[in-house]
């Protein structure tokens, strides 16, 4: 992994920001000063970006690439779109990471510590907590929402199991 | 359903609130900014509470009572904690009520109507925002770990009851 500062005037790098609606429903003067707290990190293919059971705060945003999200070894979930953001829970608290984030292919990230929200400084903070907030929110009720009918089908499956077994 | 518009000279009204823990960060004035949209319901036993495929703004404090969570009329869920959030998908993210809630016994509830939002400006608005937000993603952020769980637990009577032996 590489981690290199963000370059204000990486005008590629900030256009790509820009598609994310996180940063893009921020003001044009604001953006800016988030992105000073923030680390870029490349990820070559096959690296570990998040290490289940570990501590840490980082949040992070896709920029370019794929990830994959595994628990014990089990592989569930793809992360490839511009903008996913994973590692969010590390803003409310430190506890270990519920799951692995590896890259598939040469991965972009931009990090985040969890504890931004705090410590931004010369900007409207309630404008900017206003709205991470908001964002965050939005993503996670959806992926409530996701869980939720996996939920539904999973007991739907267990019923059909448990009335092909004979019953003990 | 009786509603009772909230009062913020009524000291026991506000005592009330004050115990709610998601409350707690916030200062007077606030606070009695964010009770302008808020009401107190009084339910009745067995009625609705929310309404499955519902669209509305509101999230619930159980104050009282107990309710009962139900998808397509199977309970799924009983909530009898004072001070339990609920309904505060329905404020991110506007999709229709995935349950319904129903009042088991008499139950006394605290609803905010976030659409209040728009009527905030300025200043206080941001402020009641930056505050709900963070509030919810707290809420949202426990919910998901619960539902994970919940699933992880699924996948492995799953697992169990495939490998189990048809003698």
């Amino acid at each position: 992994m590489k981690e290199f500062a963000f370059d204000p005037n990486d005008e590629d790098t900030l256009a790509r920001l820009r598609k994310m609606p996180i940063f893009d429903a921020m003001d044009i003067n604001q953006l800016p000063k988030v992105l000073k707290l923030a680390k870029l990190r490349r990820y070559e293919a096959g690296e570990t970006i998040i290490e289940e059971g570990e501590t840490d705060q980082l949040v992070y945003f896709l920029i370019l690439g794929k990830c994959t999200v595994e628990t014990e070894g089990m592989e569930l979930n793809f992360i490839n779109n511009l903008g996913d953001v994973f590692g969010e829970m590390g803003i409310i608290d430190q506890k270990p990471r519920s799951a692995t984030i590896k890259a598939e292919k040469p991965t972009l990230c931009l990090a985040l510590d969890g504890s931004f929200l705090e410590r931004l400084e010369g900007i409207d903070k309630l404008a900017a907590q206003a709205l991470f907030y908001r964002i965050f929110s939005e993503m996670l009720a959806a992926r409530i929402r996701d869980a939720n009918s996996k939920i539904l089908t999973l007991e739907d499956q267990l019923e059909g199991l448990s009335v092909q077994r004979p019953s003990f | 359903m009786k509603q009772i518009q909230f009062d913020p000279t009524d000291t026991r009204m506000v005592q009330a609130i004050r115990r709610i823990p998601a409350f707690a960060p916030l200062s007077d004035e606030r606070l009695e900014e964010v009770m302008t949209m808020a009401t107190i319901r009084d339910y009745e036993r067995r009625e609705n509470v929310i309404n499955q495929g519902e669209l509305d703004q509101c999230m619930f404090f159980l104050m009282s009572g107990k309710l009962s969570v139900r998808v397509d009329d199977v309970e799924v869920n009983v909530l009898s904690k004072p001070n339990t959030v609920f309904g505060e998908m329905g404020i991110v993210g506007a999709a229709p009520r995935s349950a319904a809630v129903v009042a088991r016994r008499e139950s006394r509830c605290l609803v905010l109507d976030v659409s209040f939002f728009d009527k905030l400006n300025g200043r206080a608005r941001l402020a009641v925002q930056a505050f709900f937000y963070k509030m919810f993603y707290h809420i949202l952020v426990e919910r998901l770990r619960e539902t994970n769980k919940h699933i992880a637990d699924l996948d492995l009577q799953k697992t169990i009851l495939e490998n189990m032996n048809i003698d």
